[in-house]
């Protein structure tokens, strides 16, 4: 299959190194030789799907068990697809180039709502039955985890096993009970007996032990095991100590130039911000850090076993991670001899990222990014976004004096109670660090200060305290990004968005149940995939389908739920409570804030006591050492 | 600072790659095999690392050049040992050799390349067509082609800049072998007058998976033939 995909396919794809499967420290074990077979398959191309870090994560994890081999299959690029399907050619794995098909288990990631259709195409390509009830003994075990598990159901009829929270905990216990129940015969035959008995691992989701219902009016009623010993609840697994966790010291490093191109570190897990929209920020609680002295050893051994120039020390909020400066500042010192640089993916809005920003940027070429995500002090208190104006005119103060022309601002539009004056706010604001920045600048510069504002808009996301609230329809989004455009319209200022389609679509599959499976079905059957390319997007297709099926969409996007009513992801168990997220929603409407619990009191979401686990902060002596 | 020329060989299955990747393997793999890279000036430092001529797509070579500074000495062996060793199967290592400084850059000098190119056939060939279509070739004092580029298609006379083609009919495919100008001045494109003669004398064969195999690079000077290995700039004096 490897000759004849070099010889006759390849010469007439575009970027073939995407399908080499050769990369530096990619690993290819023997296929006869390991037990138990696993492909991770992520449902997006290749550029992207190699910028993940849980992809580079687990693939280090399984490979060093002797008894697993991890393989990566990404969604081909079209060109790609329409050769396979010529040549009849299954969907293959880039490291030993066999069919998908062949492996024990397929694992999917769910990083974003609008990647869904992909995998029905993967599957599709693959040879696998697409839907769970008819996959047979020929067939692989289809897995999915990440953050869109969270709310498995629109997905639950063609996916046999979910896995919910840190893949590092869970997936080594799924492959060691498939290993018993293959018994060395080359193909588990044991399909049901084996689903069953993984769905007593804490933390595995078997979506067809369970039966969905709905009453009369169409609502969801909820959902019931079809057997005693299947749990009622899934709890997310989580790592308790990111010390202790494995790392992955050998990451493929790939030829082509793909969207972060460089090393990333994993400094913290969680966020304590507590932002009300946020879903990574109220599902991968708590804040874990790494310790400094551990991170500093991480990073020399990748530096030397990748050869990149650059790293990212990546988390969900990195400025907030408590030894940063010391850390960063041994770092640039260490490694400026080797011209490595380092690079923060966001920066906390005040002068002390900017310190940090300093420290790390060399060129103040490439601008600087925030997200005050809100217009007005009202608005920022209502997501809990503890920044105030001042704050955020300090921080692109300090940027501009600095050197740097370029500013971008992140905004969200529709949010819960979002009015005309917090789109006045978006606009006053962006107007403010504009003219802030020409004020600032001598007359040489003053030309060349640019704000870039993007604007996306609130997707209602499970288990955060907006779960309840509506999207805004497409009409009132569109309304909005007009009003802004036409007022932010200036030389100066470079504005985009999100489409409002797509943004629906998100939301639709966001909240939805298992009624979304024909849906899906149907929009893939017509054509729809690369959902997330605007290229490749196609919303007439999708409104087809849910016509066809007699789904209205707007039910599942655009309705404000109530407090009462069952949700379709009640049964997945975060560790937040559902009466922290009640009262944070309550607290939103009151325009009050919650405290940071990295800084103040534990605003008690129930996650350390539920999970039995402790908040990690690396403080003392490492900070101590180094500002000597 | 210390300057070394590396020869090497870029093999199955790295033919995928573009000049750009093949800048950044070897970026990393200096970088891996612990060097002392010499860098560029500015703030935005990278390795001072030159390649001899951009090998497109699709394309194998036997003789590719690459010019790398380092800060420190290093005996030849030693990096040839060092680099190979984090270097993706399908780059092999032929040569390594310290050459002055001032010698002048890969890319300025060499101006000619020999292929070896492998055209699969659609249908029966006939040796005879083959043989009037290179003929027309030679006749002609001048052969001009459309090349399309990314700013738009320009003329482009091939005549001058093919200095050897040659080709034979084999079971199922036809082989070539030529010499072409190569470099900053006058680049031929090995399929370039592959196309013209196929065209020329109606023989179908595709192009399209076309098998580009690049067996030498050099320097003409006043009619002596040079290795980049061992020119260092004073020769044609």
């Amino acid at each position: 299959m490897r000759s004849k995909i070099h010889k006759e396919i390849l010469p007439r794809v575009s970027k073939p190194s995407r399908y080499l499967g050769t990369e530096w420290n990619a690993v290819r074990k023997s296929w006869e030789e390991t037990p138990v077979k696993m492909v991770f398959a992520f449902p997006d191309l290749y550029e992207i799907g190699m910028s993940h870090l849980g992809l580079q994560i687990i693939y280090g994890l399984i490979n060093e068990e002797e008894d697993f081999l991890l393989e990566r299959v990404f969604t081909p690029a079209e060109d790609m697809e329409l050769q396979l399907r010529n040549y009849g050619i299954p969907l293959f794995s880039l490291e030993s180039y066999r069919p998908i098909k062949d492996f024990d288990v397929v694992g999917f990631t769910l990083q974003y709502e609008l990647g869904y259709s992909n995998i029905l195409n993967m599957l599709d390509l693959a040879y696998i039955p697409l839907e769970s009830s008819r996959r047979d003994a020929s067939c692989p075990i289809i897995m999915a985890g990440g953050p869109c598990a969270f709310n498995p159901e629109p997905l639950a009829d063609f996916i046999d096993l979910f896995v919910l929270g840190d893949g590092e905990e869970i997936l080594p216990e799924i492959l060691d009970m498939l290993k018993t129940y293959k018994n060395g015969r080359p193909r588990l035959r044991a399909r049901r007996s084996f689903l069953h008995a993984a769905s007593g691992i804490k933390g595995v989701y078997v979506p067809s032990l369970y039966r969905a219902s709905y009453n009369g009016s169409g609502f969801f009623e909820g959902l019931a095991p079809v057997m005693k010993d299947i749990p009622e609840k899934i709890t997310r697994r989580v790592v308790k100590d990111l010390d202790k966790a494995f790392f992955p010291h050998k990451p493929i490093v790939p030829y082509l130039d793909i969207v972060h191109d460089r090393i990333m570190v994993e400094v913290m897990r969680g966020c304590t911000r507590g932002c009300r929209f946020c879903q990574a920020g109220m599902v991968y609680r708590p804040v874990r850090e790494r310790s400094p002295r551990l991170l500093e050893k991480q990073i020399k051994e990748l530096v030397q076993k990748t050869g990149h120039g650059e790293v990212s020390l990546t988390s969900l909020s990195t400025t907030d991670y408590s030894n940063i400066k010391p850390l960063l500042h041994n770092l640039v010192s260490n490694y400026a001899s080797d011209k490595i640089s380092f690079s923060l993916p966001s920066l906390r809005i005040d002068t002390f990222a900017i310190e940090l920003a300093k420290l790390v940027q060399h060129t103040r070429k490439t601008g600087l990014t925030f997200a005050p995500e809100a217009g007005t002090q009202r608005m920022r208190d209502v997501i809990n976004k503890g920044v105030t104006k001042n704050d955020l005119l300090e921080a692109t103060g300090a940027a501009f004096r600095a050197g740097w022309n370029m500013i971008k601002l992140y905004f969200m539009i529709g949010l819960p109670t979002e009015r005309q004056e917090d789109l006045d706010g978006i606009i006053e604001l962006a107007q403010e660090v504009l003219s802030q920045g020409r004020n600032l600048k001598g007359p040489k510069e003053r030309g060349r200060v640019r704000i870039n504002v993007s604007i996306s808009s609130f997707v209602p996301k499970p288990h955060t305290p907006f779960q309840w609230e509506p999207q805004d329809s497409m009409e009132v989004l569109r309304r909005k990004q007009n009003y802004l455009r036409a007022r932010l319209a200036s030389p100066k200022i470079n504005l985009s968005w999100h489409g409002v389609q797509m943004s629906f679509i998100e939301a639709v599959f966001a909240r939805g149940d298992r009624r979304l499976a024909p849906v899906l079905y149907e929009a893939w059957k017509k054509g729809c995939k690369l959902d997330g390319w605007a290229e490749h997007f196609r919303y007439d297709l999708w409104q087809q389908s849910f016509r066809e099926r007699g789904i209205d969409p707007a039910f599942y996007a655009c309705r404000r739920l109530s407090y009462g009513e069952k949700l379709p992801w009640d049964h997945i168990e975060t560790g937040v409570s559902r009466k922290f997220l009640i009262n944070e929603h309550r607290k939103a409407l009151q325009e009050a804030k919650t405290p940071d619990c990295r800084f103040g009191k534990c605003p008690g979401c129930g996650v350390c006591e539920s999970m039995d686990i402790e908040k990690h902060f690396k403080r003392g002596r490492f900070g101590a050492e180094i500002e000597n | 600072m210390l300057r070394l020329r590396i020869n090497y060989a870029k093999e199955e299955p790295l033919r995928f790659l573009s000049h750009l990747e093949m800048l950044n393997v070897f970026t990393r793999a200096l970088r891996r095999a612990g060097l002392p890279l010499a860098y560029s000036q500015g703030f935005n430092p990278h390795p001072l690392i030159a390649f001899g001529s951009a090998l497109a797509v699709r394309v194998t070579s036997d003789d590719e050049y690459l010019d790398v500074r380092l800060e420190k000495e290093i005996r030849a062996h030693e990096l040839h040992n060092l680099l190979q060793k984090q270097l993706p199967e399908g780059l092999k290592i032929k040569k390594v050799k310290i050459i002055p400084l001032q010698t002048p850059a890969l890319m300025s000098v060499i101006n000619r390349a020999s292929y070896l190119v492998t055209t699969p056939a659609t249908e029966k060939l006939s040796e005879n067509a083959l043989r009037d279509g290179l003929q027309n070739f030679w006749d002609k004092s001048s052969v001009v082609i459309e090349r399309v580029t990314k700013k738009g298609t320009k003329k482009l006379d091939l005549r001058p800049g093919v200095f050897l083609l040659e080709a034979r009919v084999a079971p199922k495919e036809v082989i070539w072998n030529m010499v072409v100008s190569s470099g900053n001045k006058v680049n031929i494109r090995p399929l370039e007058p592959v196309k013209w003669v196929t065209e020329k004398c109606c023989l179908s064969v595709n192009l399209e998976l076309a098998k580009i195999h690049r067996t030498g690079l050099y320097i003409e000077r006043k009619g002596r033939k040079f290795s980049p290995l061992d020119y260092v700039g004073n020769e044609a004096l």
